[in-house]
């Protein structure tokens, strides 16, 4: 017992209570915005837990805050913000990091470094790029449907990444990860504005029907190193998603005499081989079903479903090649190709003097397989049933 | 001593040593020359029995041969003859009659006792919604009717021993002789012949003479009211301690999975039992921890919590004064305060206690920005599960741990909270009842403990008594009989 009261006395008297904050002693960051201002960073920060009222009662009462700071260096820029801020600025629920694409283009290496070093930031949050705009504007766009614009962001990049296929949510690990790696390059995705900056970052973008300004994703931006050379088109990006085996639904629209087919793909999978030369091979299967169809055609047929199994695996060719032919242009190595070479035979890997040219000289191919099991909920289009009513 | 041959000195000599109290009442009867005397103390004896019983045998007989065989002529069940004035007393105050007749060296006990106790009532402690409803009583023998009336069984012994020097008061421990291990129950009755005490009020008083380690705050021994719970436990091989003018039995030992079970377990589906013994597992370690973690997520490492949560908590907490420690301690202090207040208060000032409790504390406390709802939320969600134990003592030892906790996560925040799990689980399992490891049939690992206790199967699978509790761990001895015959 008398050790029992010693030991409890020491931890008292010793500890000091070595990590103690009051949770409303900090301002929450959960977004951080990086831009660049005449050589230097200009850091903004989305502080969330700003109480609109006293009425605290409420809790659904968020407002938000931007802060920004400016400095030679990310750590300066953040001190800087202290500065401006009357409580602990307090990174470790960040969701969000969004880049401009200046910084992008200039390299990102040297602004994430600091997230990096910081022992209380957690490390799962989504990085993008901002498009044609401040990565600050992006940052403080008000949306309708969420309490707070960082969490507009990370939700939308979570949920289209499994809906829409051209967009692929990346989170700081992946990046450090694609960073840090030889022979795996970086893609991420971009968000821009659209509609009118100036209002859609005031609290009455929040309150009118339309919104007068609004957050969209684009298609993924593609870096070689640090540095961002390209954005990709729609179809690119949805090609990188396939090979890399990021996606399993997307949506394809096909031709057909006089109308449009669109289908649906479940479970698709992609795997990738390589040979010693580096030679790769792309197996990609997987299922779709129809979601429309605007044109004359029998589905009733084995050999017109076979025809259009053989449509969607020539589309998703397309969309591969469409993405490989970019790589290529950049030399930029966004599939991890190189990394699976190094991997699978390090001694010729470790020979490769020009890796560019070795990687502008490797051969793709591509193999498809998709199996249309589900004719949607009717199997005849809308126009051949009415047809028939009429015999 | 022995009797006095005068019966005037006999009862002179009671009076004396009560010092002449005015509840002693005496009456000489002279019967034909021979002088007959009785003496009574009337708050704990029933005139209506004495005229009955006595004056009717007594007076009017053939006095010769009422005095060769006096102890045949008196109609009641209970009666004996002392030679000592020593006991004397205690047959007085146990309600007895005592007659004395003159130049006859032996005195007789008459049982004239007036009934003090109420009836047998309903539980109100422990009440349950399915299964018997009666409770123990103050009446000694009441209890061990109720007992005896579940269990017919010969080998249901009652061993009594009378405990205290002053009060006088008998200790019935109660066992089943082929299934209880006989060690223990002379363990026990060693155990409560050597306690040298003034007085035994309650079941309470023995209960600390019984306890090996003094240093633990987790219960030894479950005390009930209900018959149907000490009978149930006397047939797992468990000891029953019944004690005069108390309605609370011990039952022992009781072990850590004891506390998660209810009266009512054994009447319910075993699927449904099982799951609220769980659910009361579940309710253990929320009410425990939970305001400690609160203390330790808020303070010290709030990167656990998920985001949304974590800005609608800093929300809440903005603008309350006081460190979050402080507010819960506080709050959990004050739902004591609250509580000790409800049972002792009336039940006509119930109505205004919860007019001050709920409103005035709850919402016009947050209100005035003193505390933060989440605080309120987090005390009210410990307090509900604390009230899901019916064993006081497990709620006290349960309350004891709370505040420790919180005082750890205190200073150590989730470092602090799992030390401190971590001393709190060593602490449990050294605890040993009546060479039983407090935290069996968990560890050590008892399969047919943990079916009978920890869930509960169905009782046509339940084969056998734990070994820990019973030598004797068959419980359904005709089994593959009874099987056939279906």
């Amino acid at each position: 017992m008398k050790r029992l009261i010693l030991l409890i006395s020491l931890i008292i008297i010793c500890s000091g209570c070595f990590n103690y904050n009051e949770l409303n002693n900090y301002a929450i960051a959960t977004g951080m915005a990086i831009d660049i201002n005449n050589n230097d960073y200009e850091v903004s920060v989305l502080i969330s837990n700003s109480p609109k009222s006293s009425n605290q009662a409420n809790g659904k009462n968020y407002t938000t805050v931007v802060y920004s700071g400016k400095g030679k260096t990310i750590y300066e820029a953040i001190k800087q913000i202290g500065l401006i801020s009357p409580k602990e600025l307090y990174i470790g629920h960040l969701s969000v990091l969004i880049i401009s694409e200046d910084v992008a283009k200039a390299g990102i290496n040297s602004s994430i470094e600091f997230l990096l070093q910081e022992p209380r930031s957690k490390k799962n949050f989504y990085v993008a790029i901002s498009k044609d705009s401040k990565a600050k504007d992006v940052l403080s766009v008000t949306s309708p449907l969420t309490d707070f614009p960082s969490q507009n962001l990370a939700t939308n990049l979570k949920t289209t990444t499994s809906l829409q296929g051209s967009v692929n949510a990346t989170d700081f690990n992946t990046t450090l990860y694609k960073l840090v790696n030889i022979g795996i390059d970086l893609s991420l995705n971009g968000f821009s504005i659209v509609g009118d900056t100036k209002n859609g970052v005031k609290n009455s973008n929040i309150e009118t029907n339309v919104p007068k300004a609004y957050i969209k994703l684009s298609p993924l931006a593609i870096f070689k190193d640090d540095k961002l050379v390209s954005w990709t088109t729609k179809n690119e990006s949805r090609g990188i998603n396939i090979i890399n085996d990021k996606i399993k639904e997307i949506y394809l629209r096909l031709d057909c005499d006089g109308g449009d087919i669109v289908v649906d793909t479940e479970d698709l999978e992609t795997k990738k081989t390589i040979d010693k030369n580096g030679n790769i091979t792309l197996k990609t299967s997987g299922k779709a079903s129809i979601s429309e169809i605007s044109c004359d055609i029998d589905l009733t047929k084995q050999s017109n479903i076979n025809k259009l199994e053989k449509k969607i695996e020539n589309k998703i060719i397309e969309l591969e090649n469409s993405a490989i032919k970019l790589s290529k242009k950049y030399s930029t190595d966004i599939f991890g190709i190189g990394l699976m070479y190094y991997q699978d035979y390090p001694d010729k890997y470790s020979k490769i003097k020009d890796y560019d040219k070795f990687y502008n000289n490797i051969k793709f191919k591509t193999k498809v397989d998709i199996k249309l099991n589900t004719l949607g909920s009717i199997k005849q289009t809308l126009e051949r049933i009415e047809n028939e009513e009429d015999y | 001593m022995n009797l006095y041959k005068s019966v005037d000195k006999n009862i002179l000599y009671i009076k004396n040593i009560n010092h002449e109290s005015s509840d002693i009442v005496s009456r000489l009867i002279n019967n034909n020359g021979i002088k007959i005397g009785y003496v009574y103390l009337e708050s704990v004896t029933s005139d209506d029995k004495v005229s009955e019983f006595l004056n009717k045998s007594i007076i009017g007989k053939n006095i010769d041969e009422f005095i060769n065989s006096i102890e045949n002529n008196i109609y009641n069940s209970h009666i004996s003859t002392l030679d000592t004035l020593d006991n004397l007393f205690y047959y007085l105050a146990s309600g007895f009659t005592i007659i004395f007749i003159d130049n006859n060296d032996k005195c007789i006990t008459v049982e004239t006792r007036m009934s003090l106790d109420r009836g047998v009532s309903e539980a109100t402690s422990e009440p349950i919604v399915r299964g018997p409803k009666d409770s123990f009583t103050e009446n000694h023998a009441i209890n061990l009717g109720l007992i005896r009336k579940r269990i017919k069984d010969s080998n249901l012994i009652f061993d009594e021993v009378i405990v205290g020097k002053r009060t006088k008061t008998k200790v019935s421990i109660a066992y089943i002789k082929d299934v209880t291990k006989l060690k223990s129950v002379i363990k026990v009755i060693d155990n409560i012949k050597k306690i040298d005490i003034d007085g035994v009020l309650d079941s309470g008083y023995i209960r600390e003479f019984l306890r090996d380690q003094s240093s633990t705050v987790f219960p030894g021994m479950i005390s009930t009211e209900r018959p149907d719970l000490a009978c149930s436990s006397l047939l797992d091989g468990k000891i029953v301690i019944i004690v005069e003018n108390t309605p609370y039995v011990l039952i022992l030992p009781g072990l850590f999975v004891d506390y998660f079970h209810s009266p009512e377990d054994n009447y319910e589906k075993p699927m449904n039992a099982t799951f609220l013994r769980l659910l009361r597992m579940l309710c253990f370690f929320i009410t425990i921890s939970v305001p400690a973690l609160y203390v330790a997520l808020m303070t010290f490492n709030p990167e656990i919590i998920p985001d949304e949560l974590l800005i609608s908590l800093a929300l809440q907490r903005d603008g309350v004064p006081f460190p979050t420690a402080i507010e819960v301690l506080v709050f959990v202090i004050v739902f004591e305060i609250l509580r000790q207040a409800d049972v002792h208060s009336p039940t006509v000032s119930g109505s205004a206690m919860n007019i001050v409790g709920a409103l005035i504390l709850g919402d016009a406390a947050v209100n005035a920005g003193i505390v933060s709802p989440i605080a309120i939320i987090i005390v009210a969600i410990t307090s509900i599960c604390e009230l899901v134990f019916y064993d006081v003592d497990m709620i006290n030892a349960v309350r004891f741990w709370r505040i420790i906790f919180i005082f750890a996560s205190l200073f150590l925040g989730i470092i602090g909270f799992v030390s401190c799990m971590f001393i709190f689980i060593t602490k449990l399992s050294s605890i040993v009842t009546f060479d039983i490891p407090y935290l069996t049939p968990i560890s050590p690992v008892s399969i047919t403990g943990i079916k009978n206790y920890l869930l509960r199967i169905k009782r046509n699978k339940l084969y056998n008594r734990p070994k820990y509790l019973s030598d004797n761990t068959r419980k359904m001895v005709n089994h593959e009989e009874i099987n056939l015959t279906n």
